[in-house]
């Protein structure tokens, strides 16, 4: 082996340690688990091993969605997710009035059953602007975090692929970004491009790019000297066909379950972002925003604030539990855990 | 003979899993002496480790089953609480485990990690404890124990941290050493001085040693006494003479050597006996209900293998203590 | 040692020189003349001049830059574009309060996380390991600011035990100020704690079932110093390089935290900067923050080579 071979060796030894450590401190992600049993290994082991050998066949994307189906709370985050799609989607039919229909008079009104949430101080129906809310939420938490997911994977990839000088300089500066908490530099950005829904979704996409980069460029490193890469590269094949026919695919597990989490803090921060006025302007039913307006009627409409909050929390969780359940999975150390089995080793 | 300091009697242990009990000791028996060696000898995954952490209770509680009887100097060891099986860890039973990087505690300096050794079993002034514990680093060898005693694992090589290891064995002055696999991780030379090592200190305070390893060869140069396990259970014992002079059992004659083995076309001399014979050990979940060696002997005697568990039976024209679980010993050994 | 010690050091003065032109290009990325945008309508002709001359924005960029970065070394953060008042002024008097409340949040955040994280890793699959897990996930997912309201709403609203907002400095009152903490303190550290939690919990885990650990146990030791001197001695070194890192998100969550109740610190002061155009006094508070977050992870990742002595010889070996 070169020296430049077992020099990186030993480099990707240090490196799941730290990354898990950075990984702690964003929302989204942390390191790795550890399981009480399987410290003793027995004879047993082995034959579970040859067991598991046999159902490698088996694509792993289906053996993915097997061990999720399995996993109550992945089923359970999945439903409730699905459901807030479905009032995304179709909030204007399932809401009983429009986010902006005022009832003068009924200013403030508690929860009935006509006003399941009550009314805020504009007399429009709570119930009716949580269930539009929906659809803001996720579109601005799916739109920003789609341009982390873009931006930070490609960075992710050079750094990882090249190595050397643009590996430095890239994470570097991924290193500069990360230096800002999350919420401030979101605050800054939006202080340069001015308020406003769209600027949100650039806002919380760069402040999340720097997560991507680094979970994509350790998993990039792990399968760049992987025997069949090497192959490729051998017979000839661009960089470009490599790493996205190759590198790519099998550097996605940990992608995913950070796309899963990074949109549970993406919905987060865009709720903060609109509760303290930069981000969703009114009359929009954002959540956020709401809430901030809730806050000044706290003493007398309890209600303008809880169910908005509620609705962040519920989203939020959901998004948060899913993708535990998809580190579960996908991460092969947490997969041997899950079945109680040694398979990984 | 002597009166064995420490009485072991039909020890079983079980470990509980997703997919039932694990039996990975089953009815295990010996006795220590004072002063002499017994050696336990079986592959990765036999019990034989198990088995003697088993006795001091340091098996994980919920996890093991531990039944039968451990005599220690006329105590009961088996279904102790914690808190009375302490005073005879360390003082009474030492144990020196196989790798000695991850065995002490690489944030603090051997020095500390000998002194808790010594102030575990009474009060002890530190500075007392500390001139303690550098003594004891000069017995079992270490040059300049003073600054030694400062250093932090890392810093030692393999075969100083099984020195520490060793002197953190000693400091409770036990009656029975356990030195378990306590030489595989280090290089010949190394094994060799500590070989030497444990067996001056054993000579000088009459200790008893219980030697687990896997390495035959260790255990025709220490050994009064030696015991094969396989599966859990004794597959056959005697005297270090006697095992190696007249192997009864096939899975001891396979592991010295004495018998060609199938299906290895290798000149007995380069073959490493453990890991040529075929097959694997069965699942300690799901023992057969015969003789546990059946599906690897090469003998493959008859039914009654397959079904029914040989006793362990001494040997005709051996001495009462060679005894072997074998239907099938061979004529005239 | 001395050659991580220096590798970390130079490594955080590249970040650190990255991150001050980054901080430095938000004055300039602003469309539009900023200190116009922060006089507004106010202010005569010959102050904006004056302000202009003074933020020396007529000066080539390289210039302009290294003008700003030599004064910011001096403790000079320019003046604010809104009120002229030195910006360095203007921070230092809300320190205190940021210091005091991102402080106690650590405090809330280890105090949930050490116990129940160690509990939890005793007892796996307990109901204490349930009740660990739950939590933890909900304290992750619940939205602070949220949490903040409702806390209001309850302490400070229905049972009125507790202020519903402000700050008391700890001289003026010490009692009043512990009042006051409470709150946000809880609120700004539930979610770090919640990270906490686990990371303690998979460390304690892993610390037990080390070698070392029967080793203490097979000496004799007694179960409460095996757990105290080689259980959590040796896992909660690594909570401390997490503790750094928790240090940008609790950071975060104390911005969000000032504003919910009305806390006079950085956070809120850095919201009403944005809201008054105020951008030199946005870029000093914004260059604060990353300041503090590198300087307090240099200091951590330092600490930790000394708490766990293998660290600085194996990167050493490993690079």
């Amino acid at each position: 082996m070169t020296s430049e071979g077992s020099e990186r060796r030993s480099e990707e030894r240090v490196e799941p340690f730290a990354e898990g450590a950075r990984r702690q401190a964003r929302p989204g992600g942390e390191g790795g688990e550890v399981t009480s049993e399987g410290s003793i290994q027995t004879a047993g082991d082995t034959a579970d091993t040859v067991a598991i050998m046999g159902e490698k066949h088996r694509s792993r994307w289906v053996e993915t969605l097997v061990l999720l189906v399995r996993n109550p709370m992945a089923v359970a985050s999945s439903l409730v997710l699905l459901v807030l799609v479905i009032v995304g989607v179709f909030g204007d039919v399932l809401a009983p009035y429009g986010y902006n229909e005022q009832f003068v008079g009924d200013q403030l009104e508690s929860p009935s059953g006509s006003h399941w949430f009550g009314t805020d101080d504009f007399g429009r129906d709570v119930f009716s602007r949580v269930l539009l809310g929906a659809e803001v939420s996720l579109r601005v938490g799916a739109v920003a975090v789609g341009i982390s997911l873009v931006a930070g994977v490609l960075i992710g990839l050079l750094a990882g692929y090249y190595g050397r000088w643009i590996d430095d300089a890239l994470m570097r500066f991924m290193d500069m970004l990360f230096a800002f908490p999350a919420l401030l530099m979101a605050i800054a950005v939006l202080a340069i491009l001015g308020r406003g829904e769209t600027n949100a979704m650039v806002a919380i996409g760069i402040v999340y790019t720097p997560i991507f980069a680094r979970v994509t460029r350790a998993s990039v490193l792990t399968v760049r000297e992987e025997v069949f890469i090497r192959a490729s590269r051998a017979s000839g094949a661009g960089d470009f066909r490599i790493i996205f026919r190759h590198v790519l695919p099998n550097a996605a597990p940990p992608i995913i379950v950070q796309t899963t989490i990074s949109l549970a803090f993406a919905i987060l921060s865009e709720a903060a972002l609109s509760f303290i006025g930069l981000g969703t302007q009114p009359p929009d039913p954002s959540w956020g925003r709401m809430l901030s307006e809730g806050r000044g009627f706290i003493e007398q409409a309890w209600w303008m604030a809880l169910f908005p909050g509620l609705a962040i929390f519920v989203t939020v969780l959901a998004f948060n539990v899913l993708g535990d359940a998809l580190r579960d999975v996908l991460d092969p150390r947490q997969r041997s855990a899950l079945s109680g089995k040694g398979a990984a080793r | 003979m002597t009166e064995p300091v420490l009485s072991v009697r039909d020890l079983n242990v079980g470990f509980r899993t997703s997919r039932g009990l694990a039996h990975v000791v089953n009815g295990i028996s010996y006795d220590v002496q004072p002063g002499e060696t017994l050696a336990i000898v079986g592959e990765s995954g036999s019990g034989k480790s198990v088995g003697t952490l088993a006795l001091l209770g340091l098996l994980p509680p919920g996890v093991a089953k531990v039944s039968g009887s451990a005599v220690f100097a006329g105590e009961e060891l088996i279904g102790r609480s914690e808190e009375k099986l302490r005073p005879i860890r360390g003082a009474g039973i030492g144990m020196v485990f196989q790798d000695p990087m991850t065995s002490l505690n690489p944030v603090l300096t051997v020095g500390r990690q000998i002194v808790e050794a010594v102030r575990a079993h009474g009060p002890m002034p530190k500075a007392a404890a500390r001139a303690r514990a550098e003594e004891l680093l000069a017995e079992v060898g270490i040059p300049d124990p003073r600054s030694r005693a400062d250093a932090f694992p890392h810093q030692l090589s393999g075969g100083m941290r099984q020195r520490v290891m060793i002197a953190i064995a000693l400091a409770g002055d036990p009656k029975v050493l356990i030195a378990d696999e306590a030489t595989t991780a280090l290089d010949v030379t190394v094994q060799a001085q500590i070989i030497e090592l444990i067996g001056r200190l054993q000579s000088e305070h009459s200790t008893g040693v219980i030697w687990i390893t896997h390495d035959l060869g260790v255990v025709a140069g220490i050994a009064d006494h030696v015991l094969v396990m396989y599966a859990g259970r004794c597959v056959e014992e005697g005297s270090v003479d006697e095992l190696f002079d007249r192997p009864v059992h096939p899975y001891t004659r396979g592991l010295l050597g004495s018998m060609p083995l199938v299906d290895d076309p290798r000149p007995a001399r380069e073959r490493d006996p453990l890991s040529t014979m075929p097959g694997l050990p069965p699942d300690p979940v799901r023992l057969p209900p015969g003789c546990s060696f059946y599906p690897r002997c090469t003998i493959r005697a008859d039914e009654r293998c397959r079904t029914e568990v040989p006793p362990l039976v001494p040997i005709a024209g051996s001495s009462d203590r060679h005894r072997a679980a074998t239907f099938y010993a061979p004529e005239g050994v | 040692m001395t050659g991580y010690v220096i590798r970390r050091l130079v490594q955080s003065v590249i970040v650190l020189i990255g991150v001050s032109i980054l901080v430095f290009a938000i004055v300039h990325l602003v469309p539009g003349d900023p200190i116009r945008l922060a006089l507004g309508t106010r202010g005569t002709e010959e102050t904006y001049q004056a302000m202009r001359e003074r933020a020396g924005l007529d000066e080539p960029l390289v210039v302009q830059y290294f003008q700003w970065i030599g004064s910011a070394l001096t403790g000079d953060l320019g003046v604010s574009f809104r009120t002229g008042q030195p910006v360095a002024n203007m921070i230092s008097e809300r320190v205190p309060a940021t210091l005091s409340l991102a402080a106690a949040a650590i405090v809330v955040a280890l105090l949930i996380a050490v116990p129940l994280g160690t509990l939890s890793a005793l007892k796996p699959r307990s109901p204490v390991d349930w009740f660990a897990t739950v939590s933890s996930q909900a304290g992750l997912s619940i939205p602070d600011f949220w949490m903040g309201i409702m806390f209001i709403l309850l302490f400070a609203g229905t049972l009125g035990w507790l202020p519903s907002g402000g700050y008391v400095g700890f001289t003026e009152d010490p009692v009043q100020w512990a009042r006051h903490l409470i709150m946000p303190a809880v609120t700004a550290g539930v979610a770090s704690g919640s990270i906490m939690t686990r990371f303690v919990r998979s460390s304690v885990l892993e610390a037990l079932g080390q070698d070392y650990v029967r080793t203490a146990r097979a000496k004799g030791m007694r179960a409460r110093d095996v757990m105290t001197w080689h259980v959590l001695r040796n896992a909660l070194v690594p909570l401390v390089t997490v503790g750094g890192v928790q240090l940008a998100y609790l950071l975060s969550g104390v911005v969000i935290v000032e504003i919910v109740f009305a806390w006079p610190g950085l956070g809120q002061m850095a919201l009403q900067a944005v809201e008054a155009r105020d951008y030199s006094l946005l870029q000093g508070t914004v260059l604060l923050f990353a300041v503090i977050f590198l300087v307090v992870n240099l200091v951590v990742d330092l600490l930790y080579a000394k708490l766990d002595p293998r660290i600085s010889y194996e990167q050493g070996a490993a690079r």
